[in-house]
């Protein structure tokens, strides 16, 4: 049932305000009395600059750096030292100057496989060709126990635009044993052989799998 | 000295395009590219091969921006690549989530679990946000209380200069780096393999049905 105005009592038929983000509260002035039951209007949330939500836009993660960096990373893992994981991303190259590219792989705070224009970590490293490449790589990390910490293994290839293409066997760990602690973060490290060069990264996706 | 700008370049170019703006178009700062020079959380480092020897610690400056936004120097956990030159970095982070009876806030998966008969006609499930390890982790890299509590994607530029840049080369970089709607001089004068694709993120469900909604009791 409504409920009955009080007699004798005039309310105010001004549509109540619409909050600002960070207004402060305030008493008001009007000797009026205001309906019990209305309803202020609320400003939409508006995203955070810079932060992506779900439904918002992103881009590839890219750098020029000639000295291995961190390009690309996959936080807020929990990857438990006996859980194995599949790891899958893509990457490219621009041209501008005949040298090559690679990339690397960070657990937590940890470098498993440098960067470097030799190594073949994740992904094939990219020719040191004057031309847009591009490609993938599958990799794979066993249960991480001791005396089995030297692995990961995958598989990449790499394409030109041409009929070129190069498949090679790629590593996860080959430079230090891996973290036997739960791994939090994951982090792909890239390195350009030539500031000329752009290197590119993107769909950095984690699957740890269950174990029997 | 390092530069650290919040999100991708809003202008839609990618590392080597906004390199290009900086050093040849708009002529803002010189970059550093030795080969031989790498940035670090902990300093700067001489690289000779698979070795890295320290120089010592470099200037950095972080925008105004990331700083409203919660991600200080903290952010950036020890061992943090620099690198040269100039980055457009990504990180992602997952949050996952559990179902949980509502009024009890049990899990589902710990109900089950207890080998009973579980009547599921008397749960109200919810589904909540799991604070994992890796979520902890996490969230401890950002201001207290800034940490965005959904999955999301935070994107950051940075660039490593020869010099310290004078204010309104860094004004100028701000604009093109955080701010929308920013118009590239001299456009003509990029290239195609400057700018890089921008698309939706659909990280998880983009939204519910009218029907969904209805049953959830939401307007």
């Amino acid at each position: 049932m409504a409920e009955v105005k009080p007699a004798g009592v005039e309310f105010d038929t001004t549509v109540p305000v619409t909050q600002a983000s960070a207004d402060a509260a305030a008493a008001g002035v009007a000797a009026i009395p205001a309906r019990r039951d209305h309803r202020h209007g609320m400003p939409t949330l508006a995203a955070a600059p810079g932060i992506t939500f779900a439904g918002g836009n992103t881009t590839e993660a890219t750098t020029t750096s000639t000295t291995a960096v961190d390009l690309l990373s996959v936080a807020s893992l929990s990857i438990g030292a006996t859980i194995p994981f599949l790891l899958h991303m893509v990457g490219r190259k621009s041209a501008g100057a005949a040298a090559a590219g690679g990339f690397g792989l960070k657990a937590n705070t940890t470098i498993v496989g440098e960067a470097t224009l030799n190594n073949d970590v994740i992904m094939r490293r990219f020719g040191a060709v004057d031309r847009i490449e591009t490609g993938d790589g599958w990799a794979a990390a066993p249960s991480r126990v001791a005396g089995y910490l030297r692995s990961g293994s995958g598989y990449s290839t790499i394409y030109s635009a041409t009929t070129w293409q190069e498949k090679t066997a790629v590593a996860l760990a080959p430079d230090v044993d891996w973290v036997t602690v739960t791994i939090t973060d994951l982090v792909v490290r890239a390195i350009s052989g030539d500031a000329l060069i752009t290197i590119g990264a993107d769909e950095l996706h984690i699957y740890s799998l269950a174990v029997a | 000295m390092l530069y650290i700008f919040l999100g991708y370049p809003q202008t839609g170019l990618n590392a080597g395009g906004l390199q290009h703006c900086v050093e040849e178009v708009e002529r803002l700062a010189i970059l550093e590219h030795d080969p031989a020079v790498q940035h670090a959380k902990e300093g700067v480092f001489i690289v000779h091969g698979s070795v890295g020897e320290r120089q010592g610690m470099f200037e950095y400056r972080l925008s105004s921006q990331l700083e409203r936004l919660g991600v200080t120097w903290d952010w950036f956990p020890e061992n943090w690549g620099f690198g040269n030159g100039c980055t457009v970095h990504k990180t992602t982070a997952n949050r996952e989530t559990m179902l949980v009876d509502h009024r009890t806030g049990a899990s589902v998966a710990d109900l089950i679990a207890t080998g009973r008969p579980l009547n599921l006609g008397q749960l109200r499930i919810q589904q909540v946000p799991k604070r994992t390890e890796g979520w902890i982790e996490y969230e401890k890299r950002w201001r207290p209380g800034t940490c965005p509590q959904k999955s999301h994607i935070l994107h950051l530029t940075w660039l490593i200069t020869k010099h310290r840049l004078p204010q309104f080369a860094y004004l100028r970089l701000e604009q093109i780096i955080e701010s929308p709607g920013t118009i590239l001089h001299d456009l003509e004068r990029y290239r195609e393999k400057d700018f890089s694709p921008v698309r939706k993120w659909g990280g998880e469900p983009q939204g519910l049905s009218k029907e969904a909604k209805t049953l959830l009791g939401m307007r």
